[in-house]
């Protein structure tokens, strides 16, 4: 068991290691990069199989011990890794869904030369090893290596193509956004040591961890809400979520790891771990709930007026992470995480898919110049359809079980708020997805594009497995509901089918015709502030900017213009003064030298003599 | 028959007290000289006084050693008064202060 684990999270580290120091050719490059992480999918495998782990937030699981990371006074940190059920589905998924990735990649990204090439699967493999790291820590500093790792993988592959400006500035700002959220991590780590003494998951998330947060509820409540603002920012949620949409930048296959396999799940993971922060504050966990179901709202209006067919993707998963965090917030993780499960299938194929689209049409991300691929694309299309029906929760498709499942928690546990805004969103979904839909594959061809069909094997079959798993995952997601004791319940099943329904139908009566007449309305002034996020960007544009370069430009010409030689003159003259009045002392007289070296032992005499017994 | 301690450390300090008196009282180079070899003696004085009173050696031991040095420095001292006389024509300290900061 343990040695599944380590073979796991070594191999993708492993492989970034080898493809960013050996100089290999192509074949080896593709290879090496998907082979290590194919090892880490089977090392996962066998962890599933030899044991599975026990279901997360009762404090049961396996520490791995292999070594000790830092001992100073009281605070002893270990080196292992932590195995419970949770992190096993996290593996999985993690190593699954990002093998198909890879391999979807090899000739996705045929077209780079070779040094970038192997740039490009150095950078993933360190996506997921940093992954990994993070979902296997036994300790939360552990965890934040992870956890800071991936923010620079993020970082490296969303600007990959580094000559454009535009991928440089959204990966600048992902940077940033993460950087936000790992000070909260840090912060957080900090109050919980304060508070229970311990770093390690062995004694935090036990019997002592819990008595001690149960104890001092308000740093409870600090270390949740500052739990949450590093949720937020590596998982793209209200306050910290515009990254994500300018994130797609990168590659596509990029796009795809981070909203399925890596990156924007990690802030779920974090928020399932420490539940006995939340349980020990439930005031933290109502705002981290209502804001993750607040985002899945907004970010879902935002989807439904998108043209850039990826930024209506990014909007989706951060409305779909907002989903998972409001499960996991109010402590209903068997629920958020399904729904990472199924998000991961459905979401990795609808990238897929669109990639593909992008393949054929030159990179083309409008939809506006979309239209009429159905019959050139039949792959995609169909990939789209599966994706699209599982995004939407229409049962049976995959997304539908886990989706409900968090409503229909909610709805019991009494969260109204949360419960409406997540309905709201539910019906949204359909709209935006079955729009996108529409107005790619239906209708006729609007754009001047040539169509490129025809994609490469290793394009064809990662998307064939994910469109399955779309149909059928929610086997997958009711059974760990199941293994985490967790029924299903009729009525909320009823009312999220009732809701998937209406919105793919008021979908249907707009688009079905794929006539871009229909999206007239998406021109109108309200249509564009919210296309605009709702002005969040100018936000922090006016709000947290502006005046930080008006600060440091009003700065900079004060002190370089005026105070700073001003400055310097004054350092000089005391100094000129000092030298001038010590000078005088320097008399070169020896016999005023003998007087003074005279007072000065008689001085010190007096002194030995009179007080240094 | 043996004279008294305090006889012998108030003959050092007198011994001493003259010597520093000297160079701050006198100009000559050379007489500067003397009276710091007197400062010297008063302290081996003082020293060998000592060791006999306690027993010990090392007060002995370091006589010597002071005696080592003070030759040194009077090498040295006669040295530069020499040379003092002959480049600058004077041997008052007081119209050696070239070392003026």
């Amino acid at each position: 068991m343990g040695i599944f684990a380590t073979v796991a999270l070594a191999a993708p580290l492993v492989g970034a290691l080898l493809l960013s120091l050996l100089r290999l050719p192509r074949q080896a490059q593709g290879l090496t990069g998907t082979g290590s992480i194919l090892v880490a999918f089977a090392a996962a495998l066998g962890l599933a199989l030899t044991g599975f782990g026990p279901a997360p937030g009762h404090g049961g699981g396996t520490d791995l011990v292999l070594g000790t990371w830092a001992v100073a006074a009281s605070l002893h940190v270990p080196l292992g890794l932590w195995l419970d059920g949770l992190t096993t589905v996290f593996v999985l998924v993690i190593t699954g869904v990002g093998l198909l990735i890879h391999v979807y990649s090899l000739a996705y990204m045929a077209g780079e030369d070779r040094a970038d090439y192997g740039r490009y699967f150095a950078g993933m493999n360190l996506f997921v090893g940093a992954m990994l790291l993070l979902v296997l820590a036994d300790s939360l500093p552990l965890l934040a290596v992870g956890w800071a790792g991936v923010g620079l993988a993020s970082y490296l592959l969303i600007g990959f193509w580094y000559q454009r400006p535009a991928a440089v500035v959204a990966a600048r700002k992902a940077f940033i956004l993460n950087t936000v959220g790992d000070v909260g991590l840090v912060l957080a780590i900090a109050v919980l040591f304060g508070t229970t003494g311990r770093m390690d998951f062995q004694h935090l998330l036990g019997s002592s961890g819990r008595q001690a947060l149960a104890a001092h509820p308000g740093a409870a409540v600090a270390a949740g809400l500052l739990l949450f603002l590093a949720a937020a920012a590596k998982s793209a949620q209200l306050p910290l979520q515009s990254w994500l949409s300018d994130a797609m930048e990168g590659p596509t296959p990029v796009s795809a790891l981070i909203h399925a396999a890596t990156m924007v799940t990690a802030g779920v993971y974090l928020i399932a771990r420490m539940q006995v922060v939340f349980q020990a504050a439930p005031v933290a966990a109502a705002w981290a709930g209502d804001l993750g179901a607040l985002t899945a709202f907004g970010a879902a209006t935002v989807g439904a007026v998108s043209y850039d067919i990826k930024r209506l993707l990014a909007y989706s998963t951060m409305s779909q992470i907002g989903y998972m965090i409001a499960g996991v917030s109010f402590g209903y993780v068997a629920a958020g995480v399904s729904h990472v499960v199924t998000h991961a299938f459905f979401k990795a194929l609808l990238f897929m898919c669109v990639g593909l689209v992008m393949h054929a049409l030159g990179d083309e991300r409008d939809m506006r110049q979309y239209g009429g691929l159905a019959r050139a694309l039949p792959l995609a299309r169909w990939g789209f359809l599966a994706g699209v029906l599982a995004l939407s929760g229409i049962p049976p498709f995959a997304g539908f079980w886990s989706k409900d499942a968090i409503l229909g928690d909610l709805l019991r546990g009494g969260h109204p708020l949360a419960w409406v805004l997540l309905a709201l969103a539910a019906l949204l979904t359909p709209f935006y997805a079955f729009r996108a839909y529409y107005l790619t594959f239906g209708g006729e061809r609007r754009g001047k594009q040539a169509v490129h069909g025809g994609a490469a094997v290793s394009l064809r079959w990662p998307t064939v497995v994910l469109a399955v798993l779309a149909v059928v995952g929610g086997v997958a997601a009711v059974a760990l509901q199941h293994a985490w004791g967790q029924g299903l319940d009729g009525t909320s099943m009823v009312l999220s089918t009732v809701l998937a329904l209406v919105g793919w139908g008021a979908a249907w009566g707009l688009y079905r015709n794929g006539d871009a007449a229909a999206d007239r309305w998406t021109a109108g002034v309200l249509a564009g502030v919210v296309r605009a996020e709702y002005g969040w960007e100018g936000f922090w544009q006016k709000g947290l900017v502006n005046p930080v370069h008006a600060l440091a430009a009003g700065l900079g010409q004060a002190w370089e213009g005026v105070s700073w030689q001003r400055a310097q003159g004054s350092v000089a003259a005391v100094a000129t003064a000092g030298g001038r009045a010590l000078g005088l002392w320097q008399s070169g007289v020896v016999r005023r030298y003998a007087v003074s070296m005279s007072c000065g032992v008689a001085l010190i005499l007096i002194w030995v003599l009179a007080f240094a017994h | 028959m043996s004279v008294g301690l305090p006889l012998y450390l108030g003959l050092a300090a007198i011994l001493f007290v003259i010597g520093m008196l000297g160079i701050l009282l006198r100009r000559d180079v050379l007489v500067l000289v003397m009276s710091v070899e007197l400062m010297w003696n008063a302290a081996n004085l003082a020293l060998v006084a000592t060791a006999r009173e306690s027993g010990l050696m090392g007060g002995q031991i370091f006589a010597f050693v002071v005696i080592t040095v003070a030759a040194a420095d009077v090498a040295i001292g006669l040295a530069l008064a020499v040379l003092l006389g002959r480049t600058r024509g004077t041997l008052d300290v007081d119209r050696l202060h070239w070392l003026r900061g």
